[in-house]
C-alpha cells in the first residue's frame, strides 16, 4: 500500500524536475560557457569579482535589503503585537488590509507608487497642502523610492510571521511573569520578545531573501539610481544578451541567498 | 503569610454579573478551596486577588492593606496556573529564579533560595531541564516552586492539579499538602473537583452563580450541607420534598408527590409547612425487615445494583421515587439483588432539612 501511495508524488516531482531543476542546471551550464564559444571557463565568475562596480553593486543591494528588512521589522512588530495581544474583533479586518498587497498585481502596485511619489504627485501635493514642505521631495527615481516600494511589497510577510509567533504566546505566561514581580517592560523583554524570535527570524528571511533578487521595484521606482543585482541580471538577459555572464551573476545571487538562509537558520536554532 | 479579606467584591462583564458582592475572610496559614461548577466565579475571585482583573465594586485586603489599586507586579502574590505557565524558553532553574531576579537579589541569595525550594519540591538534579522535558507532575512542582520561592504573602492555585491523571493527582495532593504545611503559607485553591477540595483544604468555600453558598471545614460542609445545591454538588444526596403532615421528635410524615413518606428526622418545621430533606447514600442502611423501632421506615424495591469495587450502590424504587443507597463491600458479596424488597433505615441526625424555599 505504502509504495503505491508514494507514486502519487510522481507528478509533482516530474513538474519540479522539468520546470525547476532542469532549467537550473541549464543555467549553471551557461554560467561556465565562454562568450567566444571556446568551451568551459571560469571567466564569467572572475569578471564579477574583479570589477569593483559589481562588488559595490552587491554591497548596495545587500544594504537595500537590510534597510527594507529593518524598516519592515520596525513597522511590523508593534502592529503584529497589538493585533495578537490587544485587539479582538477588528484584527481580522486589519489582517485582510495587510494581505491585500499580496492580491494586487505587482505592476499595479508599483505604478501606483510611481504616481504617488512623482514630482508634484499625490504625496507632494498632500505635504504641500498641510504646509509640511514646499515644492517637491523629489522622491521618485531615488533609492528611497525603491525602499518604500519594497517595504510595501514585503512587510506583510513580516507582520504575519510575527503575528503568528505572538499569537502562540500564552497570555498566562505574561500573567505569570507579572505575578512574579516583572513590570510590563521586563515581561516584554524577557518573555514576549524571546518567544516571538522564531517569527522575527522567519519574517527577516521572507523579506530579506526576495529583496536581494528583486528587480521590478528598483527598475520602475529607482530608475538609474535603482540599479541592483536583480536589474543587472535582467539587463544581461534581455538587453545585452549576455546569457553566460547573467547566469553567473544569478548563481552568485543564489549563493548569497543560501548563505543568508543558513545564517538565519543558525541564529534561529534551538539553544 | 497573611490574611486575606474580601468585602462585597463584585465583578461584571458587560451585563453579566460574574461576582455578586462576595465577602470572605481567609485566616493566616490556612488552605482554603473555592469549589463550584464552571461559571460560578471562583476563578474570577482568584484573578481579582492576583490583580489580573479589576473589581467593579468592593475591596480586597491583604494583611489589612487594601490592594485594589496595587499593580500585579507589586502585590507579592504567588500564582500557580492551570496550564502551569512555565516559561518554555528557560530552564527549570531560570524559571524558578525569575521572580528573584526581578527582585534584584544577589546571585548568592538567588542560588541558595532556588536550591532550597527545589529541594522542597524534590526536583534536585532537574535544574538544567527545559519544561517540555518534564512530566506533568514535575512541571506542576516547578510551577509551585517558582511561586513559593518569592515568599509571597499568599499563594493562589488555579485548578492546578486538574491536568494530571487521577493517580498522579492524588499523589500530588498529598505532596502539595506537605509542601504547603512545610512553608506555612496562606493558600487559596480553585477547584471543581469535590474530592480534591475535601482532602486538601482546611476550609471549603462553595460558590454558585457569583455568590458564596456555604463556608466551612470539609466535614462540616459535607455532613451538613445547607441546601440542595451544596448537598448535590459536594457528594451525592437523596432528596425528599413535600409538606409535613405529622411529626414527633424523631420522625415526620412527609406528603410528597410520590405519596406519604415517613422520614426519621427531627425537624424544626411545623405541620403544614413545606420542606426539603436530604440524606447521603452511605447513611442509608438497607434491611430486609424493618429495624426502625420508633416508626415504620420507607420501603422500596431494588431496581439496580452497581458494583464499584469498594462499595456497592443500590438504586431503590420507593413508590416512584428513586433513592440511592451505598454500602461497603465488607463481606465480599451483595447484600441484596434486583427485585428484593428492602427497608431504608438511618439515624435521625443524618436526615437534614435544606434551606431551600419549597413550594407547597
Amino acid at each position: 500500500m505504502k509504495s503505491k501511495k508514494q507514486w502519487l508524488t510522481a507528478p509533482g516531482l516530474l513538474v519540479l524536475l522539468v520546470f525547476a531543476v532542469a532549467p537550473l542546471f541549464i543555467m549553471l551550464y551557461y554560467s561556465f560557457l565562454s562568450d567566444s564559444g571556446a568551451g568551459f571557463t571560469l571567466d564569467n565568475y572572475k569578471v564579477f569579482f574583479q570589477k569593483s562596480f559589481y562588488l559595490s553593486l552587491t554591497w548596495s543591494t545587500i544594504k537595500n535589503s537590510i534597510y527594507v528588512t529593518l524598516i519592515s521589522l520596525i513597522i511590523a512588530y508593534p502592529l503584529a503585537y497589538i493585533m495578537a495581544k490587544k485587539l479582538k474583533g477588528i484584527k481580522n479586518i486589519i489582517l485582510i488590509l495587510i494581505i491585500i498587497p499580496f492580491f494586487t498585481n505587482q505592476l499595479v502596485r508599483v505604478y501606483s507608487w510611481l504616481i504617488f511619489l512623482q514630482d508634484g504627485g499625490i504625496f507632494d501635493a498632500f505635504l504641500n497642502s498641510v504646509s509640511i514642505i514646499e515644492g517637491s521631495l523629489s522622491l521618485l527615481y531615488t533609492r528611497k523610492a525603491v525602499i518604500i516600494g519594497l517595504v510595501h511589497a514585503f512587510f506583510p510577510y513580516m507582520v504575519i510571521t510575527i503575528y503568528l509567533a505572538l499569537e502562540k504566546v500564552d497570555n498566562a505566561l505574561l500573567e505569570a511573569s507579572s505575578s512574579l514581580g516583572a513590570t510590563k517592560l521586563e515581561t516584554f523583554r524577557r518573555i514576549t520578545l524571546p518567544l516571538s524570535r522564531p517569527g522575527i527570524l522567519s519574517g527577516i528571511l521572507l523579506v530579506f531573501v526576495p529583496c536581494l533578487g528583486t528587480f521590478v521595484e528598483p527598475r520602475i521606482l529607482g530608475g538609474v539610481n535603482g540599479t541592483v543585482i536583480g536589474t543587472v541580471i535582467e539587463d544581461q538577459f534581455f538587453e545585452i544578451y549576455g546569457w553566460n555572464f547573467g547566469a553567473s551573476i544569478a548563481f552568485i545571487l543564489l549563493a548569497m541567498v543560501l548563505i543568508s538562509m543558513n545564517v538565519l537558520n543558525y541564529l534561529g536554532r534551538e539553544k | 503569610m497573611a490574611t486575606v479579606r474580601l468585602e462585597n467584591l463584585t465583578k461584571k462583564y458587560g451585563e453579566n454579573t460574574v461576582l455578586d458582592g462576595i465577602s470572605l475572610e481567609i485566616p493566616e496559614g490556612t488552605l482554603v478551596s473555592l469549589l463550584g461548577p464552571s461559571g460560578c466565579g471562583k476563578t474570577t475571585t482568584l484573578r481579582l486577588i492576583a490583580g489580573f482583573e479589576q473589581a467593579d465594586g468592593g475591596d480586597i485586603y491583604i494583611d489589612n492593606q487594601r490592594v485594589n489599586d496595587i499593580k500585579v507586579h507589586q502585590r507579592n502574590i504567588g500564582m500557580v496556573f492551570q496550564s502551569y505557565a512555565l516559561f518554555p524558553h528557560m530552564t527549570v532553574w531560570d524559571n524558578v529564579a525569575y521572580g528573584l531576579k526581578q527582585r534584584k537579589l544577589s546571585k548568592k541569595e538567588i542560588d541558595s533560595r532556588v536550591k532550597d525550594v527545589l529541594k522542597l519540591v524534590q526536583l534536585e538534579g532537574y535544574e538544567a531541564r527545559k519544561p517540555k522535558q518534564l512530566s506533568g507532575g514535575q512541571q506542576q512542582r516547578v510551577a509551585l516552586a517558582r511561586a513559593l520561592v518569592i515568599q509571597p504573602k499568599i499563594l493562589l492555585l488555579d485548578e492546578s492539579l486538574s491536568a494530571l491523571d487521577k493517580k498522579l493527582r492524588v499523589e500530588m495532593q498529598v505532596e502539595l499538602r506537605r509542601i504547603l504545611d512545610a512553608s506555612g503559607i496562606t493558600a487559596l485553591f480553585v477547584t471543581h473537583d469535590q474530592e480534591e477540595a475535601l482532602t486538601l483544604s482546611d476550609y471549603i468555600v462553595v460558590m454558585d452563580r457569583g455568590t458564596i453558598v456555604q463556608v466551612g471545614k470539609p466535614y462540616e460542609v459535607y455532613e451538613a450541607p445547607k441546601n440542595r445545591f451544596v448537598a448535590s454538588f459536594l457528594g451525592k444526596s437523596n432528596f425528599f420534598e413535600g409538606v409535613i403532615k405529622e411529626k414527633n421528635d424523631i420522625v415526620i410524615i412527609l406528603e410528597t408527590s410520590f405519596g406519604e413518606m415517613p422520614l426519621a428526622t427531627s425537624s424544626p418545621r411545623e405541620v403544614g409547612e413545606a420542606a426539603l430533606y436530604s440524606i447521603r447514600p452511605e447513611k442509608i442502611k438497607l434491611e430486609a425487615t424493618d429495624k426502625n423501632s420508633a416508626a415504620e421506615s420507607i420501603s422500596g424495591v431494588v431496581k439496580f445494583v452497581t458494583y464499584a469495587g469498594n462499595i456497592s450502590s443500590y438504586t431503590i424504587d420507593c413508590n416512584g421515587l428513586q433513592v440511592i443507597a451505598e454500602s461497603q463491600n465488607a463481606v465480599g458479596e451483595f447484600q441484596f439483588k434486583e427485585g428484593d424488597l428492602v427497608f431504608l433505615c438511618w439515624e435521625p441526625q443524618f436526615c437534614l432539612l435544606m434551606e431551600d424555599e419549597v413550594k407547597k
